[in-house]
């Protein structure tokens, strides 16, 4: 809750117009909570499901679960007690204390029992567990063994500082080791032909079984297009596009991505547009004292640098230093985890967003509930996630800055607790979704938690699927699921197959991020043309890739939208005063038919402006033309071709003198024509 | 909005009712006080428990005013686990000063009001918000921002809101 409600319902607005809290789209998350509830109460679990298996390989806790001590506050609501348990825990407590000891005694059984497996484990062979399998294979391996649990590995870190591991977690006096590394077993890299072709078979076998007749391929003009903004996030110009439309080189395709992506006159644009968009993706919902600047700044290095993503991943999860650029210690990386921490709560939320950025584990629901619709232990699979950021320390001051360290967790095991359902505090110690255990201390010198994670999460089956799939869904606008962040067998991918050859693929290749996108680019879906639209894209579809997708958009023709622009501009004008004659707004103008209300227009003019200036200056091309020397008509022409590839028709060049002539400044025309942009760019014909 | 003895699973869409009330339920969640992160979770929390009954949709304001009232319950529950003071000392106000605001666009037009009425303000009044709700600035250093005591910028910042509230009223008559 915050301090400063003097006038709440005021405070509040101006959190959302000045401080840019708007009001997320939370459809598919409730909508995936439900369906969690939903399921939960029609049926049980499959014993066969992907998180129920890999869940199944935590290591369970018997003595955990019966602490009731609560060491430190918690501040987030889902961790605590439901009220009415004080009541029951009144009324029971003369039953409690016998049934303590009674649990106890179990516990205490339980690992008499356990003693006795470690002290003999050649009576039961263990298979790796960390043994390399795509997703379906490992699950249904993992549920099919009833010696799962046991099996889960304990890293223990040796007097050489080399990773150990232990096959079961024991105490002190009954460890048994091996020394062994966290595997990053890789499949045989293929060419990158063969891996092209791969795509387009299993695409084709999809089409086939489906009964589905692909759409057409799209013209070496749309495809040129395509590929430039989807590579490097801008319009082709006139000239690059007449070059590779007028080619006749056999492999121009592959030429034109290599260049994009290899060209030295393309890096930049190359890594500033991933950097973007990978921005967006690091700081979605996140903290507003995460700098922006810093971690786009970081990733326009990484990606300007091939650098591998497996290494990009890892430097933003162990990232130390200031968030803050200009100060002495600064590292950009640790933007992504200032953006999502929540020291207070516990840093659920970094571990949330971990898990789903770079496994595609949505969890969320489970750090407040047992979700029984996976496994019955995704509460415990979350906090024991959590486990790894208690070594996590980040302090903040007044003025944003923030510093991200490591020091020694808070208690000796370096533990977090968590609240059941029914009201039981329980503890969680370090255990990675595949069921790999680290040790318990406490210590940052002896075991640097972030560390191991890092080599856990990228080196995991879920890292390399993920992360192929979100290149994916950046190319394609949509990716194997939706969201693409969210794979499980509540979600599974529509091509669990190529998905699967992807990762793997991508890791072989040592997470070359070009290579990967090469690949997608260069796949026949991606050359294919958007279709009949209206019979695609029906979200939670199982997408066949059978045509381009298209983004959803309200967007209208050229000249509708030329006029969307001219009403926008005038009421710019009128606003700013640039103009000494005030333009009159009117209420008429739209897409449609029916007369809007005017605060409507209002909002629709206020979006038309703040995306004028952003389309138009957030690609190389369109600074380039506004800034030129050029006269305003050959603005004009070299925008139609850069957006529409075409001159302007006569009724649309009317509609730009219409733009135009709202100002009588010489200095607003830059305005104007940005505006002009965004009508073009923004139209039906641009898509 | 009543309760239905024999839902009807065709009677309203989920998406669509999760859709057009999300964002008036999570601006009236901010406004009683919540951060967005838990106004967010409780957002979710209002349509899980009213998706989890049979309900009818009879129109808009009736299904806003069920939904407000359900994330009210929902935040209350909240301040009773983590053990917190409410903060929302006159909520009949604040609701009645919602209703009559925001009870039937989500909030749209209550926005947009203010976003035109922070025009009316000084410049410095203006600068004293911005630092306060942009920059998430302390009063403190607001106050050497403008030169001024803290509680002169509280007392500016306070009269700013004043005059906005003032203005919102006038444009939402």
């Amino acid at each position: 809750m915050n301090d400063k409600l003097d006038d709440p319902i005021i405070d509040a607005c101006l959190d959302e117009v000045l401080g840019g809290q708007s009001p997320p789209d939370l459809t598919s998350r409730i909508l995936l909570a439900w369906n969690h509830l939903g399921s939960n109460a029609a049926a049980p679990a499959s014993s066969a499901s992907w998180p129920s298996d890999v869940a199944a390989s935590s290591t369970q806790q018997p003595t955990a679960a019966i602490q009731l001590r609560k060491p430190k506050a918690v501040v987030n609501s889902r961790r605590e007690a439901s009220p009415w348990l004080a009541i029951a825990a009144s009324i029971a407590i003369v039953g409690l204390g016998s049934a303590i000891v009674w649990v106890v005694w179990d516990a205490t059984e339980q690992r008499i029992q356990r003693s006795n497996q470690i002290v003999a484990p050649e009576a039961q062979p263990q298979p790796s567990p960390m043994a390399p399998s795509p997703f379906p294979e490992s699950i249904a391996d993992n549920s099919r063994d009833p010696h799962r649990e046991p099996q889960a590995p304990v890293i223990e870190v040796a007097p050489n500082n080399s990773l150990v591991i232990d096959p079961l977690p024991v105490t002190e006096e009954q460890v048994q080791t091996t020394a062994v590394n966290i595997p990053d077993e890789r499949p045989t890299p293929l060419t990158d032909e063969q891996i092209v072709r791969a795509i387009n078979e299993l695409m084709r076998n999809n089409w086939i079984s489906g009964g589905i007749t692909p759409a057409m391929p799209v013209a070496d003009d749309e495809w040129c297009r395509r590929v430039h903004l989807k590579l490097i996030g801008r319009e082709p110009s006139q000239k690059e596009l007449a070059a590779f439309v007028e080619s006749r080189a056999a492999r121009k395709r592959e030429e034109l991505v290599d260049l994009l992506l290899q060209g030295e006159t393309y890096i930049e644009e190359f890594a500033g547009h991933w950097s973007r968009t990978w921005s967006d993706i690091l700081l979605a919902s996140g903290d507003k004292r995460a700098s922006r600047e810093g971690i786009e700044q970081y990733l326009r290095r990484a990606f300007g640098q091939g650098q591998p993503f497996n290494e990009t991943t890892s430097e933003l999860l162990t990232a130390t230093g200031s968030s803050t650029i200009g100060d002495a210690n600064y590292n950009g990386a640790t933007n992504f985890l200032v953006a999502h921490s929540d020291p207070e709560g516990g840093y659920a939320q970094a571990t949330a967003h971990v898990s789903r950025t770079f496994m595609g584990l949505s969890l969320e629901c489970s750090q407040c509930h047992v979700d029984s619709t996976w496994s019955g232990n995704e509460q415990q699979r979350f906090w024991e996630l959590n486990a790894f950021f208690q070594q996590l320390k980040i302090d903040r001051n007044r003025d944003r800055r923030s510093l991200v360290s490591d020091a020694d967790a808070e208690y000796a095991d370096g533990e977090t607790y968590y609240t059941l359902p029914d009201g039981l505090v329980r503890a969680a110690y370090p255990v990675f979704v595949d069921g790999t255990e680290i040790p318990r201390d406490a210590s940052v010198e002896k075991v640097n938690r972030r560390d191991l994670l890092a080599k856990l999460v990228t080196r995991s089956e879920q890292f390399r699927q993920a992360m192929a799939n979100r290149f994916w869904a950046e190319l394609f606008g949509v990716g194997f699921t939706i969201p693409a962040d969210n794979i499980g067998p509540h979600n599974p991918p529509s091509h669990p197959e190529l998905l699967a050859k992807l990762g793997g693929q991508f890791a072989a290749h040592d997470y070359d991020v070009r290579a990967l996108i090469r690949w997608i680019a260069l796949s026949e879906p991606f050359a294919l043309s958007s279709g009949d639209v209206a019979t695609h894209d029906q979200i939670g579809a199982k997408l066949a890739f059978d045509h381009f997708p298209q983004a959803k958009s309200t967007r209208g023709p050229v000249l509708s939208q030329l006029r969307v622009a001219q009403e926008a501009y005038a009421s710019y004008v009128s606003q700013s005063g640039v103009n000494s004659t005030p333009a009159r707004v009117t209420p008429t103008i739209t897409p449609g038919v029916i007369p809007m209300e005017l605060s409507a227009v209002d909002k629709l003019l206020a979006t038309v402006a703040a995306e004028a200036r952003q389309l138009s200056r957030s690609t190389v091309y369109g600074n380039y033309i506004l800034d030129s020397d050029m006269s305003i008509e050959q603005k004009i022409q070299h925008m139609f071709f850069a957006t529409l590839h075409r001159a302007p028709s006569a009724s649309e060049q009317k509609a730009v003198a219409e733009v135009l002539g709202s100002s009588s400044s010489p200095g607003s025309e830059k305005t104007a024509l940005e505006y002009i942009w965004w009508a073009l760019a923004s139209s039906q014909e641009a898509r | 909005m009543k309760a239905a003895s024999t839902p009807d699973p065709t009677a309203f869409d989920p998406v669509r009712l999760i859709e057009d009330h999300q964002a008036g339920v999570w601006r009236y969640l901010r406004a009683l006080g919540c951060e967005s992160n838990l106004a967010d979770d409780l957002t979710q929390e209002t349509f899980l428990a009213v998706l989890q009954r049979p309900f009818e949709d009879y129109n808009p304001a009736a299904t806003a005013a069920y939904l407000r009232r359900t994330a009210y319950n929902a935040l209350v529950s909240f301040q009773r686990r983590a053990k917190k003071v409410t903060t929302v000392e006159n909520i009949d106000e604040l609701n009645q000063n919602w209703e009559s605001w925001a009870g039937d666009d989500n909030g749209e037009e209550l926005v947009d009001a203010l976003r035109r009425c922070l025009a009316v303000l000084s410049d410095r009044a203006r600068l004293a918000l911005e630092l306060r709700f942009k920059e998430r600035a302390s009063r403190e250093t607001i106050a050497a921002a403008l030169e001024m005591s803290e509680d002169g910028a509280k007392n500016l910042m306070q009269r700013a809101k004043k005059t906005l509230r003032e203005c919102i009223e006038s444009k939402l008559q």
